[in-house]
């Protein structure tokens, strides 16, 4: 199979383009394992808080041990500009000052201005601390009134103001698919982008020298009939598809151990060959396109770049506004990323056996689609050829 | 020179892939960044009244009295459903609800999974649950008070004042808009770093032919930077222009300041390129590689891929920000935005005017007095 031998041998050149990717894609990977935890239901919101504590009075530290308790207190922020830095790259999500005198005119039954702070504003993060603060200052100013003096009643408070409600989560009556960790869901959202970037990135520049001119015109004078060249370039595309798919559900399998062995790492797995069916069409579809590989370069970084963002494989979909999702239905990789979330059972998504099948069946079709394309348009440029 | 600068010009507008590099690219980034971030602030971060179920098991009319007052309004806490168990819990299943409050002989709350709106919730069923501990604790051991009391535990409490930070929006996704006008004025480095290459002998035949022209080298550099910057300038304003008046990212008011901000980072790319170019002893190719690593380097320590990696430098390493050609040109477009005054902007304007005189000035000493015996 000499065409096969050459097609390595030209994708030889490209080996470092496709580990650099790959690399890449395997650190980022380890560094969403440090995100990786299981959704055990319901847990309360904890906001970042820098607190200033300018009273230093045993009212102001139960005030900052009862925040401590619901939210991560971070240290003070000295400067309105660093406040403002911090507070718009969320580094903490509220900045709070507990003036001097807190404790002497909280006792008093003064209430302004016992507290300052800086917030993003109109944010549910302020709307939270709020309500947080109110049920602890309500509890104070109670006691107060009783007759307890500051330091007791901000005790107490501190006491009663423990959490009393319980709170369930929602069983859903259809179960969902059950659920893997944070981080192995992220490894096969991310997942398309790698695929779409190593095969196109690889293998296309390699069909593409394959196809060039005078190499073509010496193969077909050469004794390789020209359905034999195209069944070893095609078996060489498959080849490194499979192998790159291997090696990257390889990787997976060491990262994620066990999470990865259970009946719906399956499915996901599944979901990601069809996938990886619909790349390697989409190479050999660029392949027979790209008139070369600068222009190629320019249609894989804007492709790949739309595809992802578009179908919710950078911003979860949950995140993508309706009109931008009712656009991305006609984009595969949308439907890769519902088949995950079904098969994950991400964010309580219910399995549902049609729902899945049917993200399966869409990619599926969708690589159908560009293959018949592809071999349309390789026609008409044989039909053109031979005519010329 | 003018001759030089006019073909100079054309040549860099006729290249068919550099105009993509220059044009599309930087408007595809730019519309699909907006499609993944356009709403996001809005639509989950700015605080919008939660909507609730409410299973009633038995009367409480406290709890009604409280849960009706923070239901008024126009900046009302909760939207209120009155709904039997199995209407809310379908309410919940398909997320028009954000949790389900049961009023029994106590409250308990159901929702579907973790968030901030669910523990906006918890916390309002907390204090009424605070409130009613603290009044059967007082009623126990001193009945006498409890009117008080409950008038004092009644009242609103405005002990919390809040200080103005900025008049500019806190959306921190448009960072990401920022980080890509950044990375546009450093792709002005491969525009400098061809001035640089097509201006050396032994690197390009047209810098051959450059050379043994009648013309003063400096002139023609010249002319090819100053048509390279204009070009790229070109980009940064149209870009600019589409995220500003297509997109309509909020960038604050002082639109004219922030094309002035574009120029300014992409005169640095055009500079840096032309130095990185003008390197002795390295092909074009590995000042090329050297170029784009170096841009999409920086716009990575920038923020452009992940918001945090900016803010996590600031606060371990600031002086990694102030030496990143990038992330000051960030800076330009944060400080336009979120400042009042011009302070910060300008002192990230005399480090970005420093770094561009840096560049040039080591650009020039590594290709003065150059010649050839042979190529």
């Amino acid at each position: 199979m000499p065409v096969f031998k050459v097609f390595l041998r030209i994708l030889k050149k490209y080996r470092i383009v496709m580990f650099m990717y790959i690399a890449i894609f395997v650190s980022l990977s380890i560094g969403l394992i440090k995100f990786d935890k299981q959704d055990t239901g319901f847990e309360a919101e904890r906001l970042t808080i820098s607190v200033s504590d300018l009273d230093q009075t045993a009212a102001s530290k139960a005030l900052i041990a009862y925040i401590s308790a619901y939210n991560e207190i971070a240290a003070p922020i000295i400067g309105k500009d660093a406040v403002l830095d911090q507070l718009y790259f969320r580094s903490v999500d509220l900045v709070l000052t507990i003036e001097e005198g807190y404790a002497e005119r909280l006792a008093a039954g003064e209430t302004e201005p016992l507290l300052t702070d800086y917030r993003v504003p109109d944010s549910y993060s302020a709307a939270l601390f709020d309500a947080q603060l109110e049920r602890y200052l309500t509890a104070v100013s109670g006691y107060l009134v009783s007759g307890l003096e500051i330091n007791a009643a901000a005790q107490k408070a501190l006491e009663t103001a423990k959490p009393q409600i319980a709170v369930e989560t929602l069983q859903d009556e259809k179960t969902t698919a059950g659920t893997v960790g944070n981080g192995m869901i992220g490894y096969f959202r991310y997942l398309p982008y790698i695929l779409i970037g190593v095969l196109v990135s690889a293998i296309s520049p390699t069909v593409l020298v394959l196809m060039s001119k005078e190499i073509r015109n010496r193969m077909n004078c050469s004794a390789i009939s020209t359905s034999s060249q195209t069944a070893q370039i095609s078996l060489g595309i498959i080849v490194v598809s499979l192998g790159v798919y291997a090696l990257l559900t390889g990787i997976a399998a060491l990262l994620f151990g066990s999470d990865f062995w259970t009946w719906n790492s399956w499915y996901v797995n599944l979901n990601s060959l069809v996938f990886m069916l619909f790349c390697t069409v989409l190479t050999m579809f660029l392949s027979q396109t790209a008139p070369n590989t600068l222009v190629l370069n320019m249609i894989v970084t804007t492709a790949n770049l739309l595809l992802c963002f578009l179908g919710g494989v950078f911003v979860p979909q949950e995140f993508l506004s309706e009109t931008v999702l009712r656009f991305s239905r006609f984009l595969p990789t949308y439907w890769y990323v519902r088949g995950l979330y079904l098969a994950t059972g991400y964010n309580g998504e219910p399995w549902n056996a049609t729902d899945y099948a049917m993200c399966v069946c869409l990619q599926l079709g969708f690589a159908i689609a560009l293959f018949c394309i592809t071999l349309l348009i390789a026609r008409n440029k044989r039909q053109t050829q031979s005519n010329a | 020179m003018l001759h030089e600068f006019k073909y100079s010009l054309l040549t860099q507008l006729r290249e068919k892939q550099s105009l993509f590099w220059l044009f599309c690219f930087p408007l595809l980034l730019s519309t699909a960044f907006y499609s993944a971030f356009g709403n996001l602030y809005e639509d989950h971060e700015v605080f919008q009244t939660i909507p609730i179920a409410v299973v009633a098991q038995t009367e409480n009319e406290w709890f009604s009295m409280a849960l009706e007052s923070v239901s008024e309004g126009e900046d009302a806490l909760f939207a209120v459903t009155e709904a039997d168990r199995a209407e809310a819990e379908t309410l919940l299943q398909d997320k028009r609800v954000e949790g389900i409050v049961f009023v029994g002989k106590t409250l308990s709350l159901t929702v579907r999974g973790s968030g901030v709106a669910p523990s906006i919730l918890q916390s309002f069923l907390e204090q009424y649950a605070v409130q009613e501990a603290v009044i059967k604790d007082i009623a126990a051991q001193q009945p006498e008070r409890l009117d008080v009391v409950m008038a004092a535990m009644s009242q609103d409490l405005n002990c919390l004042k809040t200080e103005p930070l900025t008049q500019g929006s806190m959306d921190p996704y448009a960072h990401y808009f920022f980080a890509l006008l950044a990375m546009v004025a450093m792709m002005g480095s491969s525009r400098g770093l061809q001035a640089s290459v097509s201006n050396q002998a032994n690197l390009s035949p047209i810098g051959a032919r450059k050379t043994v022209s009648p013309i003063h080298k400096f002139q023609c550099v010249a002319a090819h930077t100053l048509s390279s910057f204009l070009v790229q300038s070109l980009s940064m304003c149209v870009c600019i222009s589409y995220i500003l008046f297509v997109l309509r990212v909020d960038m604050g008011e002082r639109i004219a300041m922030l094309y002035v901000a574009g120029l300014a980072g992409t005169l640095t790319g055009v500079a840096m390129g032309y130095c990185i170019g003008a390197i002795p002893g390295l092909s074009e190719t590995v000042k090329v590689g050297i170029s784009i690593g170096v841009t999409l380097g920086s716009s990575l320590f920038s923020g452009l891929y992940v918001a945090e990696i900016k803010a996590a430098i600031m606060t371990s390493c600031p002086l990694l920000n102030d030496i990143n050609p990038t992330a000051v040109v960030v800076d330009l477009f944060y400080c336009l935005s979120m400042y009042e005054d011009y302070d910060r902007f300008l002192q990230k304007l005399l480090i970005l005017g420093i770094m561009t005189l840096v560049f040039l000035f080591a650009g020039f000493l590594m290709t003065r007095r150059k010649r050839h015996a042979s190529l």
